[in-house]
């Protein structure tokens, strides 16, 4: 059997067997039984935890695909007044309000398969109509989808052909398939919200890709009302968006040769608790920022090892009031 | 006894004939009763849920020590992930315990100081007597790379009980 000399394991091979068959097989059962227990608490584990996910989707779903609760049945198409302060108007964050129906009083419902933008934390560029067609955008894609929600028809695809054009094609209830305008090449929004951020309508993507975003939202005024127009923020819309910046009221300095910068803000009686330098789109940066309080109501901001661009500033204040505005360093 | 266990009256035929076998292989690896007792256990129900697949009566022991190979692996796993789940060792009473459970007790210590695959091979070969082709068919592998596994195990089990080198 063995060849080993010394024969070191006869112990085991002599060892007496003292688990009988019967009592492995009691010990079977037992181990049977555990395991369907087991079995059962996972599976019961694991249905509550699917339960609560729908419920929690049904819950957010309203969120998500919020409509007006009343679509006005068309808007007015004549160019509305220039918001006055053009450019970076510090604008508090929206948060998403949780409306109680998708369906719009007309039956109109906007169907989106992408997640919610981020309205936390963006930076809301106010624009006018001058400076969106300077960012090339055309707002009368916007007007006429407006316009075409308001028609009484459920809405159920709001589509754009292509990334490049506000070609936008709204399918309607019953098949009834419509292009509703086609403009010079130009961004188009992948949402548009109402300045409180309640959801108007979405534009999905003709190839079905996601845009997950960061996103830069542009207030302006789209008819007789504002809205927050949601857009990726790509290199050219931010290198747009930097020159159209140029010559607005947005902060504006001249870069020094140690790559500093400074520029006063008007602060009143409350002063600086904290200031975060940040891209436009929302990603964040290394730049230093550092702030002096000159005593006579103003605030110089430095900023260190700096380039030339477009910065989104956060400023919080003493009082825990925020300040957000943008930054253009030439 | 909760159903299924016994309903085969075939399977515990063909698990009777290898129960004392399977026990020995268990006691031999693990350093209790209660983990020998669950390691056959497991087997037992493992082995239960696809027997049926056993077309040769012959095959049913590998079948089963390939299962017992299987679970013995996975409790090893736990107990590295998991650590002993309470006393691991033998109890031994204050009474004085006969040689061959003294004796059997110390084998099993220098047992676990080896490589798994060194210890399997050497209970199947050298405890219950299995020929090396059937060891293989149970590991898988060679039959010359199991003789030199025995042969390092063999060295390196004389070595942990005589407490000397070996050489791997």
């Amino acid at each position: 059997m063995t060849t080993e000399p010394n024969d070191l394991l006869r112990p085991l091979r002599q060892m007496p067997v003292d688990i009988t068959l019967e009592a492995s097989m009691q010990r079977a059962a037992t181990l049977q039984s555990r395991h369907r227990r087991v079995r059962r608490t996972t599976a019961s584990v694991i249905g509550a935890a699917m339960v609560l996910g729908v419920a929690a989707y049904v819950m957010l779903q309203p969120a998500r695909m919020n409509t007006p609760s009343v679509v006005r049945p068309s808007v007015s198409t004549h160019v509305a007044t220039p918001v006055p302060a053009p450019v970076s108007t510090p604008v508090p964050t929206p948060v998403p309000s949780a409306p109680p129906a998708t369906t719009t009083a007309h039956g109109l419902r906007v169907m989106s398969k992408r997640a919610v933008p981020e309205l936390r934390d963006a930076i809301i560029v106010s624009a006018d109509e001058a400076m969106m067609r300077a960012l090339s955008v055309d707002l009368t894609a916007v007007r006429e989808i407006r316009a075409h929600l308001g028609s009484g028809d459920r809405v159920v695809v709001v589509d754009n052909t292509t990334d490049q054009e506000t070609c936008i094609q709204v399918t309607c209830e019953g098949g009834d398939a419509r292009s509703i305008v086609c403009t010079a090449p130009a961004p188009s929004p992948v949402r548009v919200t109402t300045v409180q951020g309640a959801l108007l309508y979405d534009i999905d993507r003709a190839d079905g890709e996601d845009r997950p975003g960061p996103y830069v939202a542009v207030r302006t005024a789209a008819g007789d009302e504002d809205v927050l127009l949601w857009y990726e923020a790509t290199p050219d819309l931010q290198r747009k968006l930097g020159q159209v910046l140029q010559g607005s009221s947005a902060a504006r300095s001249w870069l020094r040769p140690d790559r500093t910068t400074s520029i006063l803000r008007d602060i009143g009686s409350v002063g600086w608790s904290s200031v975060a330098i940040r891209h436009v789109d929302g990603s964040s940066t290394n730049i230093a920022a550092r702030w002096i309080d000159h005593h006579d109501g103003t605030m110089e901001l430095v900023l260190q090892d700096v380039r030339r661009g477009t910065y989104a500033v956060e400023v919080r204040r003493a009082d825990g009031t925020r300040d957000r505005f943008l930054h253009v360093v030439r | 006894m909760s159903g299924g266990l016994r309903d085969d009256p075939a399977f515990l035929q063909a698990l009777a004939s290898h129960h004392d076998a399977l026990v020995r292989f268990a006691r031999s690896l693990t350093r209790s009763r209660d983990d020998a007792q669950d390691l056959v256990a497991e087997t037992i129900l493992k082995a239960l849920e696809s027997w049926t697949s056993v077309r040769e009566p012959d095959a049913f022991r590998t079948y089963l020590f390939r299962i017992a190979h299987r679970m013995y692996m996975r409790q090893q796993m736990r107990r590295r992930l998991f650590g002993p789940w309470s006393d691991d060792m033998e109890r031994t009473s204050a009474e004085p315990q006969p040689d061959h459970v003294t004796d059997a007790s110390l084998v099993r210590d220098a047992l676990q100081r080896l490589p798994t695959n060194q210890r399997e091979c050497l209970v199947l070969v050298d405890v219950l007597g299995w020929s090396l082709d059937d060891v293989v068919a149970v590991h898988g592998g060679t039959v010359g790379g199991l003789k030199a596994r025995l042969f390092r195990a063999r060295a390196a089990l004389r070595a942990a009980m005589t407490g000397g080198d070996h050489d791997h």
